[in-house]
């Protein structure tokens, strides 16, 4: 009776709550979020055939169930079109769903002790936060996999929900440069820019990949750290490898390219050399690099030389919210870990797999600064935001000082609900900003990594919300809390919802 | 005629003349007071009021108000401030207040612009401490220190205006550029008429308080110096133990009551006079600031009560501490370090609610300083309008404030400041760090500073002096914060607009 076309179409009638839009974008991200989960577990199952093969029967059972499960599920959901807002709460809900069913994954395989664990270390994979509570030695290749790939994943639907959703610079307002024309184009064509977006992941993991599988390490371990590092993730299997000066330099090469916009990469790519080159995002988010790798170099009062490229390996690792665990070296200065710290917070370039706050968006801010200095002078001026030679609209302009509210607002709470729980307010403010900015790991002032597994529960579940709300750029989760609340606003106003429905069925 | 033809035409120095007029009249006052102090710091009193005077006296005459444009009256109010603070320091080097042994001329003259600048700053921040006790002080000197806040808290530029006819109507942009807030309502139909309202509001609430005091049980003298720094929000204190050196209830309701008036918008003040009855509740950003108060008061007492602290000594701290940050007062009543007042050794999260306080401040047109409660709430509402707005993308939605509709503008002149704010919090620690304090001390003092608060979190609690905390370097780079912060910002960044176009037409008229 539940398969029958007219079950399914007496759900879909005018009137039905089935077909209400937010609904529809609830469940789609709910069953997209959760078939994606489903598909990677049966990758990951295949893969597992590698090592041991352990774990491919539980990947490749839950996995297929879960699929048909979607599949089944994905025939009652309405065709309708759903509005921006809509989209992001889909989004949102997506997100959730991957990290929720990918957190029974864990459970199933049977390393994770209990479920909040578990949800941890899966919000921590899918929001590219390098924050593990895992022993990743008692792991098959499988679950490796698994939990590498959460990250490519987490950090491909970022970079989606900022092109489509979110975009900062839209480039609509009195651009008269045909490249600038050209890069529109390119964003509007949605379904090729997500083709593009996948291919220039792909062919990054692949180069940084081959690259690494050169040396010492094997193609299975180097598959893994390039996922991480394009993905801007962090996570390792062998941490070993993190020492060798060959895999540092590589790896310093990938994270500054994963910190780059996906934008510049494609004008390399299609031979628009000097137009990228030009880009001064790219110039602020390369000076920032050499800037900070010098003053890092010299608060770390170490002297030798390898400590240069350890110093760029430490500066592209925070300024990418990428995160490996590297070994402190030398003497922190108070003033190294800070720098490290606001690295972190500004984050790498927009429409890039990192997270933060965003080159760009921090100099829109400076030009709303300085412009409120002119109008301090001339308080009738009407002055633009300009980043470079592009003027930003006034509607993005007003998202991104709301961003940075909201970014602020978040690192305070948590920080406060960290306190609360009993963490010191350095190690609370650290790891919400970590969290927030999607990096990791959480480091002392003397550089030394502070190991979340000695976290309570309660603390680690505290740091989540922010992990998720960074990863999705804030605004698609504090919609879908507009969401929630409008809603639970309705439930508790029956009457109202009675004459809704009332109306709805008369017309 | 003759002398006005020979004047030099600048309303920066015209004003920095009138302004050192009255701070020596002001350090003549405390030379009386060392007069009846057994003498202590007399003669150095007496000279740096004589020094100060003599060159008031010449700035004042030989120049007349020149140009009012924006960057003109940017610039008097920062050269004001910065030669007041300056010349606040030659009372502490010719009295030698911070000569101690071990450090040099450079360190006594930054430690005496640091108090100088905390003075006139309203911040509140000290040098003095175990090293340099407050009370091994004369009176004379005591007095002053309360002083400069007194005449900083309303603000120096606002005294000018009150007694300046010849700066008509560009009184009231030297007015709004030196007070804290979003801008200044014309409480008069004349500038000066203004300013004098805000001044006598400002003399009978610090004699309010100072007759609550003495009724309290403090001495005559530190009635009146704490009634001084009360209703200035200011935070400096005649004993080295703050209030808690009196250890008393009702002094410390006294100073609460005092400090949540100081750090009301005067505007609202003069309405209540005006209409004989309190006005207070039609305004949104005072009831806000009141509930965040309550619920601040409420939420340390829970913490403290939590944490083993009893219900009474846990909310009589909780609400001095809240009140006293959040009013940027700076005032401890901690009885020693460790005790009960001391909120360094109280659990991180009072410490971050704290800190919370600590940024925001009270409200606009108030003497108090920080990012300020209007700001907080216009944030609010803006991001509430946009969430919607990705919602409704074709309604056309108002970001409001109670029943008003904010500008745009207002927004957007919100949103400059508070990012100049975070760059010079962010460079300020950065600063800080590098010159090796910790983090957590570089971050509440530049907070502090910027929000002309007084004690921060870390070490430099409010049972702690600024050298514990900070480098001679280091307490160089908060008193220009201080300085910053007083004027929001602004003003002391655009102050050298004016001599930068001066230079750059003489270049060119030279080419």
């Amino acid at each position: 009776m539940i398969l029958s076309p007219s079950f399914r179409a007496g759900l879909f009638k005018k009137g039905s709550p089935l077909i209400s839009p937010s609904l529809v974008a609830v469940c789609r991200g709910i069953v997209g979020g959760a078939s994606v989960v489903g598909f990677l577990s049966i990758a990951s199952g295949l893969i597992d055939l590698t090592g041991s093969g352990e774990d491919t029967s539980k990947l490749l059972i839950f996995g297929t169930l879960i699929t048909l499960f979607c599949a089944f599920l994905s025939g009652y959901i309405a065709d309708v079109k759903l509005s921006k807002s809509e989209g992001l709460l889909g989004v949102t809900c997506g997100f959730v769903a991957c990290i929720f069913t990918s957190s029974f994954v864990y459970l199933l395989i049977g390393e994770m002790n209990s479920f909040n664990d578990s949800l941890f270390e899966s919000g921590a994979a899918f929001t590219t936060t390098s924050l593990s509570i895992l022993d990743v030695n008692t792991f098959g290749n499988g679950m490796l996999f698994f939990r590498s790939f959460s990250q490519l994943l987490g950090s491909f639907t970022a970079i989606l929900t900022a092109v489509i959703f979110l975009p900062i610079s839209d480039q609509q307002h009195g651009s008269t440069f045909s490249e600038l024309k050209l890069d529109q184009m390119f964003l509007q064509k949605r379904i090729a820019t997500i083709q593009t977006i996948a291919l220039i992941h792909l062919v990054s993991i692949a180069v940084v990949t081959l690259l690494l599988s050169v040396g010492k390490m094997s193609f299975f371990d180097s598959l893994l750290m390039s996922l991480s590092a394009v993905s801007t993730g962090g996570f390792t299997a062998n941490s070993d490898f993190l020492t060798d000066p060959s895999v540092q330099w590589i790896l310093i090469v990938g994270m500054i390219v994963a910190g780059t916009s996906f934008l510049i990469i494609w004008r390399l790519v299609t031979g628009r050399f000097t137009f990228a080159l030009r880009s001064s995002e790219l110039h602020t988010y390369l000076s920032l690099i050499t800037i900070s790798t010098i003053l890092f170099y010299l608060w770390t009062n170490s002297g030798s030389h390898s400590s240069l490229r350890q110093s760029l390996l430490f500066v592209s690792s925070s300024i990418s919210t990428t995160g490996f665990h590297f070994l402190p070296f030398g003497n922190w200065s108070v003033a190294a870990s800070f720098l490290l710290l606001l690295l972190i917070a500004i984050g790498p370039m927009s429409l890039s797999g990192g997270g933060g706050f965003q080159i760009l968006r921090l100099r829109i801010l400076f030009s709303v600064s300085i412009r409120e200095l002119v109008r301090q002078l001339h308080p009738r001026a009407v002055v633009k935001i300009r980043v470079g030679k592009e003027i930003i609209a006034d509607q993005n302009v007003r998202q991104v000082v709301v961003f940075q509210f909201l970014f602020l607002s978040i690192v305070f709470s948590t920080s406060l609900l960290l306190t609360l729980l009993g963490v010191s307010v350095y190690d609370a403010f650290v790891s919400s900003v970590n969290a927030l900015t999607t990096a990791g790991p959480i480091r002392g002032v003397d550089g030394s990594i502070i190991d979340v597994a000695t976290f309570s529960p309660g603390e680690r579940l505290a740091l989540l919300p922010a992990m998720l709300s960074g990863r999705l750029y804030l605004l698609p989760v504090f919609v879908t809390l507009g969401y929630l609340l409008s809603e639970s606003r309705n439930l508790v106003r029956p009457r109202r919802r009675y004459l809704r429905w009332k109306s709805s069925f008369k017309s | 005629m003759k002398l006005a033809s020979r004047s030099i035409r600048s309303t920066s120095l015209h004003v920095c003349g009138i302004a050192l007029l009255f701070l020596s009249l002001g350090i003549g006052i405390t030379a009386l007071i060392a007069l009846f102090d057994a003498r202590v710091d007399l003669t150095a009193l007496f000279l740096s009021a004589l020094i100060i005077a003599v060159l008031g006296f010449i700035l004042f005459t030989s120049t007349t108000v020149g140009d009012t444009d924006q960057a003109s009256i940017f610039s008097a109010v920062g050269a004001t401030w910065l030669v007041v603070s300056l010349l606040g320091t030659v009372p502490y080097l010719l009295a030698g207040t911070f000569d101690r042994a071990g450090i040099g001329a450079p360190e006594i003259f930054v430690d005496a612009l640091f108090e100088s600048v905390s003075g006139f700053s309203c911040t509140g921040s000290t040098v003095f401490g175990a090293h340099n006790l407050i009370e091994l002080q004369g009176a004379g000197i005591l007095f002053y220190r309360q002083l400069t806040q007194w005449i900083g808290g309303m603000g120096i530029v606002v005294l000018v205006v009150s007694v300046l006819p010849s700066l008509r109507a560009s009184g009231l942009g030297l007015i709004d550029a030196e007070a804290p807030g979003a801008g200044v309502e014309r409480i008069a139909p004349r500038v000066a008429e203004t300013a004098k309202k805000f001044w006598y509001i400002y003399a009978f609430l610090t004699a309010l308080v100072s007759v609550l005091l003495f009724a309290s049980g403090m001495g005559l003298f530190d009635a009146i110096s704490h009634a001084m720094t009360t209703a200035s929000t200011g935070g400096f204190s005649t004993r080295d133990l703050s209030i808690g050196h009196w250890n008393s209830v009702s002094i410390e309701i006294v100073i609460m009551a005092g400090l949540l008036l100081g750090a009301t918008n005067f505007t609202l003040h003069a309405r209540s006079i005006e209409k004989r009855r309190l006005d207070y509740g039609t305004d949104s950003e005072f009831k806000s600031f009141f509930m965040l108060l309550m619920s601040g008061i409420t939420l340390v007492t829970l913490l403290l009560t939590l944490d083993g602290t009893s219900f009474s000594s846990a909310l009589r701290v909780a609400s001095f501490n809240v009140i006293t940050l959040g009013s940027s007062g700076g005032f401890g009543n901690a009885t020693g370090s460790g005790s009960a007042g001391d909120f360094v050794s109280w659990t991180s999260s009072s410490q971050i609610v704290l800190l919370f306080f600590l940024i925001f401040g009270g409200c606009t047109g108030s003497t108090s300083g920080g990012v300020k409660i209007m700001r907080l709430r216009i944030g609010l509402a803006h991001a509430y309008r946009t969430l919607r707005s990705i919602r409704r993308p074709r309604a056309l939605l108002q970001a409001r404030m109670g029943s008003r509709t904010i500008p745009d503008t207002l927004v957007e002149r919100v949103a400059g400041f508070v990012v100049v704010y975070g760059v010079l919090v962010v460079a300020g620690t950065f600063i800080l760090t590098a010159l090796g304090s910790d983090l957590i001390t570089s971050l509440s003092g530049v907070f502090s500073a910027l929000g002309n608060m007084g004690p921060g979190l870390g070490e430099i609690g409010p049972s702690s002096s600024f050298v514990d905390g900070f480098s001679a370097p280091g307490r160089a780079v908060l008193l220009i914060f201080m300085m910053i912060g007083r004027l929001e910002i602004f003003p002391m960044l655009l102050m050298f607009v004016l001599p930068y176009r001066s230079s750059v037409k003489a270049i060119k008229s030279k080419n």
